[in-house]
C-alpha cells in the first residue's frame, strides 16, 4: 500500500509537469503584431526618392554620397528615427573607374596623362589607372587594359582572363596581329575574333581606302557596338590648355577682349594634325581655334554649344572652363588610318554588327576590314588596332576612342555594403538624364533599422 | 466509499479550473490592449489616407485656392498637389498658403470647414514645414483650439514644393 501511494504521487507530479508544459505551449501569451514599421520604412523610402526627383537633385545625389547623406540626415535623422540609410546605383558608368593596365610603365604614364577627369551629364568621372600583370590580374578593377603584344595562351593567364570576364568586368585590348600565326584561344573565344583568311579563305584582299570610320553604323540600341558608338559621339573629351599667353593672333576675327594673362593656349590634335586653340576668358567665354593648320593664327570662334569643323570633321564644343574645354565628335567622324596592313581580322561568328570601326571592305566583298571589334558573349570586351605605336603621336580622337571603349566595357555594378539589418527596405527608382547623352540608370535607396 | 470522489478527480478538476481561469484572465487583460491596437490601426490608416489626399490630390475644383475666398460653396475637396505639374509628392505653395488661411479663418469655417472638406470625423492636426532653410518654416499649422485624447497617431511624409524646396507634412489623428 505504501508503495502504491508513492507511485500515485509520482504520477500526479508527472501529470502536473506535463500539463504546465502543455499550457505554455497551447496557450502562449497573446500579442498583437502590426506591420506598421515595415509600412513606415517603405513609405519613407518612396517619399524620399520622389522628393529628390521633384526638387531636381536625384541625379546629383545619386552619384555624390556627401550631398545625399546631408539630405537624409536632415529628413530622417538617425538619432530621432533610428533609421540608417545606404544607396547604390546600377546600370551606368561609375564615378570612379579603376583601370588595371597590363602595360609598360611608359604606356601607363601616357595613359594617366591622356585621360583626365571626364564630365558627363554634369557629373565627374575619374579614372584610377593602376599597373597590373595578367597573373594575377588586379581584380578590384573595373576594366583590364591589355596593351601591346602579350602572350595570352598560357593556361594560367587564360584562366585569369576568363575569370575576370566572368566576374562581369570588361577587357580592352590594343594590339596588332601582323606576321603572327594563328590567334590564341583568348582572342578567339573571349574577343571572338579570328584571322580573316580562316573565316573567308581567299577573300581578304585590302582595298584602297585610307580612312577608318564607324561602319557598319549601329542601326538600333540593341546592337553590340551601340553603347561605345554613343559614348564616342556624346561624351565631351576634356582638353587642357598648356600655358597662359598675353595675346594671340586672331587673324580676321574680332580680337579677344579678355583681360591680360587670362588667355589660355592649348592644342587639340585631330586626324594626326595639331591645331592650337585659345580660351578667351572675357565676359562671355569663347574659344578661338586654328582649324586650317596655320600655326599661331585663329580662324574661327566658338562658344558653348557651337559646332565647328576641323579637317572636314564636325566637332561640338560642349563646355568651356578657364583652362579646359570639352569637345565631342559629331556623327560621321573618320580617323586617319591606324590599322596595321597585316592585321586582317574578322568576327569569328561572321557577325558584322560586332565591328565598331572599319577601314573600307576587303577587296571584292562587302565584308568590312575591322579596326575594332567588340564582343559581349561573356562580358564586355573590345579589341582595337594599335593606334599607339608612337606614344607621342596619339591624337585626341584616339584618346576619345579609348575612353569610349573603356567606359563601355567597365563594370557597372555597385556592391551594397549593408546586410543583416533587423528590418530594411530598398526603394528602387529608374532615373534618366540627357545633358550630354541619354543616360538611364537605377537608383536604390535603402532604409533600415539596425536594432 | 463508493459515493466518495477520488483524490484524482479533485486534482483533475482543479487543473481544469486553473486552465480555464488562466485563459480567461489572459483574454481579459489582452482585450483592452487589443482594442486599442485596432483603433490605432484605424487611425493610422486614416492619417495615411489624409496625407495621401493632401499630397497627391489637387482638390476639387483644381483651382480651389483661387476661388475659396469668394465662392467657398463651390469647393468640394481640399488637396495640395500642384495641378499644373501633376506629379506625386509635389505640393503647390499657393495651395499650402490657401489651406492655412482657410484653417486660420475666424469665420464660422476655419478648422471645422477643413474637417468637412476632408471628410474627417475624428480630431486632426496638420503641420506643413519647409525644411530647406536651416530652421524649418511653418507653412500650415491647422489644429483645433483645444484637444485631448487617449489615442493618437502621427504620420510624417516628405514632400517637395513647386518652388524647388522640400519639407515635411505631419498629420496627426486622434479619437
Amino acid at each position: 500500500m505504501k508503495n502504491k501511494a508513492f507511485v500515485s504521487i509520482l504520477e500526479i507530479i508527472a501529470v502536473i509537469i506535463i500539463l504546465i508544459v502543455a499550457f505554455s505551449i497551447f496557450s502562449p501569451g497573446f500579442f498583437y503584431q502590426n506591420r506598421w514599421e515595415q509600412a513606415f520604412i517603405s513609405l519613407k523610402g518612396r517619399d524620399l526618392v520622389l522628393t529628390l526627383d521633384r526638387i531636381g537633385n536625384l541625379y546629383q545625389y545619386s552619384f555624390d554620397e556627401r550631398f545625399l547623406r546631408d539630405f537624409l540626415d536632415k529628413m530622417v535623422p538617425t538619432n530621432l528615427t533610428n533609421l540608417i540609410h545606404w544607396s547604390r546605383v546600377q546600370g551606368t558608368i561609375k564615378p570612379k573607374i579603376t583601370v588595371a593596365c597590363a602595360c609598360t610603365k611608359e604606356q601607363r604614364d601616357a595613359l594617366i596623362n591622356w585621360i583626365g577627369r571626364l564630365k558627363i551629364n554634369g557629373r565627374n568621372i575619374d579614372f584610377d589607372i593602376v599597373s597590373s600583370g595578367l597573373d594575377p590580374i588586379y581584380d578590384t578593377s573595373d576594366v583590364l587594359l591589355i596593351w601591346g603584344d602579350q602572350k595570352l595562351d598560357d593556361f594560367k593567364i587564360k584562366t585569369n582572363i576568363q575569370n575576370y570576364a566572368r566576374a562581369n568586368k570588361g577587357i580592352v585590348e590594343i594590339r596588332d596581329f601582323d606576321g603572327q600565326g594563328d590567334l590564341d584561344d583568348v582572342q578567339k573565344n573571349i574577343f571572338g575574333i579570328d584571322r580573316c583568311d580562316r573565316v573567308f579563305p581567299g577573300k581578304c584582299g585590302i582595298g584602297g581606302t585610307t580612312e577608318i570610320s564607324f561602319e557598319p553604323k549601329p542601326d538600333s540600341a540593341t546592337r553590340k557596338t551601340y553603347t561605345s558608338f554613343k559614348y564616342f559621339h556624346s561624351i565631351p573629351l576634356p582638353i587642357s590648355t598648356t600655358n597662359e599667353v598675353p595675346s594671340f593672333n586672331s587673324g580676321q576675327l574680332s580680337s579677344c577682349t579678355s583681360p591680360p594673362n587670362v588667355i589660355n593656349e592649348g592644342v587639340v590634335e585631330i586626324r594626326d594634325v595639331r591645331h592650337k586653340f585659345w580660351i578667351c576668358n572675357g565676359e562671355t567665354k569663347s574659344v578661338y581655334f586654328d582649324t586650317e593648320g596655320n600655326p599661331d593664327e585663329a580662324d574661327i570662334i566658338a562658344v558653348n554649344g557651337d559646332k565647328f569643323t576641323i579637317d572636314n570633321q564636325e566637332l561640338l564644343l560642349r563646355y568651356i572652363e578657364s583652362n579646359v574645354i570639352g569637345i565631342s565628335f559629331e556623327s560621321g567622324y573618320m580617323f586617319t588610318n591606324f590599322l596595321d596592313g597585316g592585321t586582317k581580322l574578322y568576327p569569328k561568328d561572321e557577325d558584322q554588327s560586332r565591328i565598331l570601326l572599319s577601314k573600307g571592305t576587303y577587296t571584292n566583298t562587302q565584308n568590312p576590314i575591322p579596326a575594332s571589334i567588340v564582343n559581349d558573349d561573356v562580358s564586355r570586351v573590345a579589341w582595337v588596332s594599335d593606334f599607339t605605336k608612337d606614344l607621342t603621336k596619339v591624337g585626341d580622337d584616339h584618346k576619345m576612342l579609348l575612353v569610349a571603349l573603356m567606359l563601355w566595357t567597365s563594370d557597372k555594378r555597385y556592391v551594397s555594403g549593408l546586410s543583416n539589418l533587423r528590418l530594411g527596405h530598398l526603394t528602387s527608382y529608374v532615373n534618366v538624364n540627357n545633358i550630354d547623352m541619354y543616360e538611364v540608370y537605377r537608383f536604390d535607396l535603402g532604409l533600415g533599422f539596425p536594432f | 466509499m463508493k459515493a466518495q470522489l477520488s483524490f484524482e478527480y479533485y486534482f483533475a478538476l482543479i487543473i481544469f479550473v486553473m486552465f480555464v481561469s488562466s485563459l480567461f484572465l489572459k483574454l481579459i487583460t489582452f482585450f483592452p490592449f487589443y482594442s486599442a491596437e485596432i483603433e490605432n490601426q484605424r487611425l493610422r490608416s486614416e492619417a495615411y489616407q489624409i496625407s495621401e489626399l493632401l499630397i497627391n490630390d489637387v482638390g476639387y475644383p483644381g483651382n480651389w485656392y483661387e476661388v475659396y475666398e469668394s465662392e467657398l460653396e463651390k469647393v468640394k475637396r481640399l488637396g495640395l498637389s500642384d495641378g499644373g505639374k501633376n506629379k506625386t509628392n509635389l505640393i503647390s505653395m499657393d495651395k499650402a498658403t490657401a489651406f492655412n488661411d482657410l484653417c486660420q479663418s475666424s469665420l464660422p469655417l476655419g478648422y471645422d470647414k477643413v474637417l468637412e472638406l476632408l471628410d474627417v470625423k475624428d480630431g486632426f492636426w496638420v503641420l506643413l514645414t519647409n525644411d530647406k532653410v536651416d530652421s524649418p518654416e511653418i507653412l500650415i499649422g491647422c489644429s483645433p483650439n483645444e484637444f485631448s485624447s487617449k489615442i493618437r497617431t502621427n504620420i510624417t511624409r516628405i514632400i517637395a514644393f513647386d518652388d524647388g524646396s522640400f519639407g515635411q507634412l505631419r498629420v496627426s489623428v486622434w479619437k
